[in-house]
């Protein structure tokens, strides 16, 4: 994924001024920074969500597409589903859909968190939602993974959970890019960090330079960097 | 991928459209069934009064399906589903407008059917049977009146029936094309504002081009009879491709803004 000289207004309002990123296959970034500072605005343009006000996103070289769509599993921060489906009917549409999506895998992963595929979407509490959805976007084969917030709803018990699907889900060459301000929590999985404040990227860097730079946690760090 | 998105957007409406169908079905036999007693006025007033009120919802609930499929599985939360999965923007647009074509025509086909049952006795039945008997002798004096059936004549209804079609897929398309100018307001308090300026702003317009491409080709036709078919013929054929063009125009409008202009919240 690559981000060339990116902005973004909505109105009069800026929302990333020249975001300049280059990601390479295979890591796992984290996307940080506090509320308004544009992670999701990022998220929803490589995802052709939104058009860049100037400068380019690329997925794999090409402008998102038909073709950046089938190989790149968004989870949003709000929850998509319809509410008449019942949980087997939103697999049903996945596997239509997307032709690397796993519902074998995705049962299991459904199993173990105690989802019945009879279940109604409209009966289920929002957490709930969140971790099907999660399920959902974590059971394809793509090459890059877009998370925004995907722990921000759920309790602490399953968030370990959450964490460990993405880390043993995601193939060996995908990229998995997850914004969140709740950093300690994910802390762990991070190859690299990016901060993003007030539209600009401000660090771009490896979890182990940093902490080796500022002799600290990328939490204690964006504490630092963030204080109000 | 277009047959896919039709069999989710056709599971999203039926439960509704099949719940009203049935209910229009009970009270067409109620209403049957409250001819047979005469002296009991109320039930016959109350069943009437179902009847209508149900025709209303039908007609209201084909216009808010419309209007909502678009709406909000595209520009709300599930939007954010609907524009990732590897498809087309056209094929979302056309997944929509066939659905509605779908819906529209049962819904005229369940109309008939259920004022059929609602008013069959052996009296009406006897009528039909009597229409079939005279037919050929209606026949006989239409053939009278123009002559002897052509090309012309069938292409007239052909055309006839084609300019309403039209006509509907305009006004579908008139609706998403102005939904789809709503949702780029900035703010979103005023996307409903925006999208009824774009509906008035858009019609106006196309009634205008519509008037000087009629005024131009046809200005000097002031009266014609429909025994003129060539004149019907012509009058109708442009209709069409009237029509036809004005839905490509928007077509395409909501196309480019779901492509390029897209705003969800």
């Amino acid at each position: 994924m690559k981000f060339i000289n990116v902005t973004k207004s909505y109105g009069a309002k800026p929302a990333l001024k020249g975001i300049n990123l280059t990601v390479e296959s295979g890591k796992i970034i984290g996307l940080l920074g506090p509320n308004g500072s544009g992670k999701t605005t990022m998220l929803k343009l490589a995802n052709g969500l939104l058009n860049p006000s100037s400068g380019e996103v690329l997925i794999e070289g090409q402008m998102p597409g038909i073709a950046s769509k089938s190989i790149v599993s968004y989870l949003p921060e709000k929850t998509y589903l319809n509410d008449w489906m019942r949980v087997g009917e939103v697999l049903d549409f996945f596997c239509d859909f997307y032709p690397d999506f796993s519902p074998e895998k995705s049962k299991e992963m459904l199993k173990s968190l105690g989802i019945e595929q009879t279940d109604k979407l409209k009966t289920m509490s929002k957490g709930t939602k969140e971790k099907l959805q999660l399920i959902l976007v974590m059971s394809r084969k793509a090459r890059l993974y877009l998370l925004d917030e995907p722990i921000g709803g759920v309790d602490p018990a399953a968030r370990d959970y959450i964490l460990n699907t993405i880390i043993s889900n995601y193939n060996e060459d995908g990229t998995v890019i997850i914004s969140t301000h709740l950093i300690q929590d994910v802390e762990r999985i991070f190859d690299d960090v990016v901060f993003l404040s007030n539209g600009e990227i401000i660090i771009c860097d490896s979890v182990d330079s940093v902490r080796e730079k500022h002799n600290k946690s990328v939490d204690e760090l964006f504490r630092e960097v963030f204080k109000c | 991928m277009l047959r896919k998105l039709l069999k989710y957007e056709m599971k999203a409406t039926r439960r509704v459209f099949f719940a009203l169908y049935g209910a229009m079905f009970a009270a067409a036999v109620l209403m049957n069934i409250s001819m047979y007693f005469p002296y009991i006025n109320a039930f016959k007033v109350t069943t009437f009064f179902v009847m209508f009120a149900l025709f209303v919802a039908l007609a209201v609930l084909t216009l808010m399906t419309i209007v909502k499929r678009f709406k909000d599985n595209l520009f709300s939360d599930e939007g954010y589903l609907m524009f990732t999965i590897p498809v087309s923007t056209e094929k979302l647009i056309l997944s929509k407008l066939i659905s509605a074509l779908i819906w529209t025509a049962l819904s005229c086909i369940v109309t008939l059917l259920v004022i059929f049952t609602a008013f069959v006795n052996k009296e009406v039945i006897s009528g039909i049977r009597d229409f079939f008997a005279y037919f050929n002798e209606m026949y006989a004096q239409i053939l009278l009146y123009i002559g002897e059936i052509k090309g012309e004549h069938i292409l007239a209804v052909v055309l006839f029936l084609l300019s309403i079609f039209s006509q509907y897929i305009y006004s579908v398309l008139l609706i998403y094309t102005s939904l789809s100018i709503g949702q780029t307001a900035i703010f979103s308090k005023r996307r409903g504002m925006a999208s009824f300026g774009a509906f008035i702003g858009i019609s106006i317009v196309a009634s205008l081009l519509t008037r000087s491409v009629f005024g131009n080709l046809f200005g000097s036709i002031t009266t014609f009879s429909l025994a003129d078919i060539i004149a019907f013929n012509s009058i109708f054929g442009t209709a069409v491709l009237v029509n036809l063009s004005l839905s490509a125009i928007l077509f395409y409008a909501t196309n480019y803004i779901l492509k390029y202009r897209l705003n969800i919240e």
